[in-house]
């Protein structure tokens, strides 16, 4: 006889221990835990601000090292004592760049458009270049260079594309740089890396075109910098370089996603602006979005509802102060009876990403007091927060459960302010279910990234 | 009733105080801790896991959205932390530790102790099924999700999840008639 569902379901309905097994004993053993937890996200906060002066003399010290490091610097300094010409040796700059999963939001892709590196690069490889690396450390020989040519505007392609390129550091400032029977010398020490030589050990290959043209010497002043392709007969841009015209390192290469495996649907589309979803398996929300900005294209993972009637909004303005403007795109990853849920991505014309920090845990933080409170039939809840205080009163019946302190809710809307501030509104709840008010909280640039600034209280009842 | 419009509201919450969310989460803590049961069937890995549970909740509170009720939602992050477990050493050094090399006596007493506390003999049977079955069985039958839920949870199609049922069922039934626990009787 077939058991029916409802058999197994009577059957096993009810515990199946006698006693309580979850004990009080175990609650407080969680509620420690949870304490912890707490005081470690309230502690990222602070850590996060004063995280950017500890890296800054951390990576100075890099620097430093680095520098001292730098053969050619100790050559120059002990040279004198050294009459057997030793070679400067470079075995630390690898031959081929670590291939990515991806480039980092801070990143972007360069799609190099010429034969310069081609040893190893071929036209069409999709280099990430770290633009702010040479600002946090000194320009190493060897290595790839994303530097702005010197070529008048008129003959760069459409959209400035081939205004930049990469090429490679071979001579430091200070140095002179030799080219003899297709050997780079420095100071008259030999070259020894594997770039250091134009032939690379094959037999194939005349160097006398390239060689005649590289054939004078020259002399590197303060901060000037040669750089030099890979493949010297290729390399039409060639020579000497000063700090301010190197616009970043390339530091990896990726794959390039071929656009047929995915179908892409169009979400937004202004000028020459336009964001693609991802369609994926899951249905209800996107997990991977493009970005297609005048000529460059770059792929995120933010999450955004895949429902037809909330697509990504999005805002031009300069958050970061620096006279060119960025896309702030707003996505609505949830949504509910009369609750929206909401994320920002702050992205700029190089497609790299401006990090927004979360305003609920900085709001957590800067609630100064935050009450609830059982006045015999009533009950009072209190938040006070960047100093404004609210007060609230309710009926003591009007919930089941009431929370101890306002519970801040989730992001309701992003929005540029009046004055062009990006603010972030939050909820915030006296019980679940009981709305209390809106927190709006206000972002300014610090440090390379967009942080909560000031805290108000909007009644919105 | 109004137990669940409160848990609806769980999902506008994204960060409460330790103290609230205890009181909030009290009410699942024994539903937490069976199913940490039903998995591991060791109950110091359940006091553990369900701990666990709690904990992670509390860290994940802003990323509930109420896709499922509260109570799917924390079977779930128990389960994810049960099978992320099984893969670690944390598992071997605790069965080590908690069953001496003279398997025979220590294993007998703590199964002896657990089987008079049950409530019922059916959940020997349900014990002894091997882990999919058991964890199939028991969201349907004492959890009450519906097989589409089941299937979200395992990972495989409703329909996967009938056959399941269905053999979890012949294999608990036959165990208990075996040990005639299934009487004709007990259906009224």
């Amino acid at each position: 006889m077939k058991r029916t569902e409802s058999d197994w379901t009577k059957r096993l309905e009810k515990r199946p221990f006698r006693d309580m097994q979850f004990t009080t004993g175990m609650w407080e053993q969680v509620e420690e835990r949870l304490h912890a937890a707490k005081q470690k996200r309230n502690r990222r906060i602070q850590r996060r601000l004063a995280g950017g002066g500890l890296a800054v003399v951390a990576l100075f010290m890099i620097a430093a090292v680095a520098l001292w490091a730098d053969p050619s610097l100790q050559a120059r300094l002990f040279g004198r004592f050294d009459q057997g010409r030793s070679p400067i040796v470079d075995t630390s700059t690898p031959e081929m760049l670590p291939l990515l999963q991806e480039a980092e939001p801070s990143m972007f892709i360069h799609e190099i458009s010429d034969d310069a590196m081609a040893w190893s690069y071929g036209a069409g490889t999709a280099l990430v270049i770290d633009p702010d690396y040479y600002s946090a450390h000194a320009v190493s020989r060897g290595d790839m260079i994303y530097y702005k040519r010197k070529v008048p505007k008129a003959e760069t392609g459409p959209g400035g594309r081939y205004a930049y390129s990469v090429m490679r550091v071979i001579g430091m400032p200070g140095e002179r740089v030799q080219i003899r029977r297709n050997q780079i010398y420095i100071d008259n020490h030999k070259l020894e890396a594997f770039y250091g030589n134009g032939t690379r050990g094959r037999q194939d290959i005349q160097l006398d075109e390239a060689q005649s043209a590289l054939a004078d010497d020259v002399q590197l002043g303060e901060g000037e910098y040669y750089l030099l392709g890979d493949i010297w007969w290729r390399s039409g841009d060639y020579g000497v370089f000063s700090l301010s015209e190197l616009a970043g390192k390339a530091v990896g290469y990726v794959k390039k996603q071929p656009k047929t495996t995915a179908s892409w649907v169009k979400q937004y589309h202004e000028g020459e602006f336009v964001i693609y979803a991802e369609e994926g398996a899951e249905s209800g929300m996107y997990r991977r979005y493009e970005v297609a900005w005048r000529d460059m294209a770059k792929n995120f993972d933010w999450r955004g509802t895949d429902n037809p009637s909330y697509t990504p909004q999005v805002m031009l303005a300069d958050v970061d102060h620096d006279k060119t403007v960025e896309a702030v795109i707003v996505m609505v990853t949830g949504y509910g009876t009369g609750v929206y849920e909401k994320e920002v991505h702050i992205v700029r014309e190089n497609l790299t990403e401006i990090p927004v920090a979360d305003p609920v845990d900085a709001a957590q933080k800067a609630v100064t007091k935050a009450q609830v409170r059982a006045e015999g039939e009533r009950v009072v809840a209190e938040l006070a927060i960047g100093g404004q205080t609210l007060t609230e009163e309710y009926a003591a019946d009007d919930a089941e459960l009431w929370f101890e302190e306002p519970g801040i809710g989730s992001i309701i809307e992003f929005r540029m302010d009046e004055e062009g501030y990006l603010t972030a509104d939050l909820s915030v709840f006296a019980s679940p279910g009981m709305y209390m008010a809106d927190l709006s909280v206000r972002y300014d640039w610090k440090d390379g990234e967009l942080i909560p600034v000031r805290f108000a209280i909007t009644d919105r009842s | 009733m109004d137990r669940d419009r409160e848990d609806d509201s769980l999902k506008y919450v994204t960060a409460l105080e330790p103290p609230d969310f205890r009181r909030v989460m009290e009410a699942y803590s024994e539903d937490i801790w069976n199913y940490a049961y039903f998995l591991s069937k060791k109950r110091e890995l359940a006091d553990d896991l369900a701990q666990e549970t709690f904990v992670k909740a509390f860290k994940q509170l802003g990323s509930y959205r109420g896709e499922a009720s509260v109570k799917t939602w924390l079977i779930a992050i128990t389960r994810n932390t049960w099978y992320s477990y099984r893969k670690t050493a944390f598992i071997r050094k605790v069965t080590l530790v908690g069953f001496l090399p003279s398997k025979g006596a220590a294993v007998s007493a703590e199964t002896e102790y657990m089987r008079r506390a049950y409530s019922d003999e059916v959940w020997e049977a349900v014990l002894a099924l091997p882990l999919k079955y058991r964890e199939a069985l028991v969201l349907q039958a004492h959890y009450h999700m519906s097989v589409e839920e089941i299937g979200k949870m395992q990972g495989i199609s409703a329909t996967a999840v009938k056959s399941r049922l269905r053999r979890a069922k012949e294999r608990a039934g036959k165990l208990l008639k075996e040990r005639g626990a299934w009487d004709e009787e007990d259906r009224v």
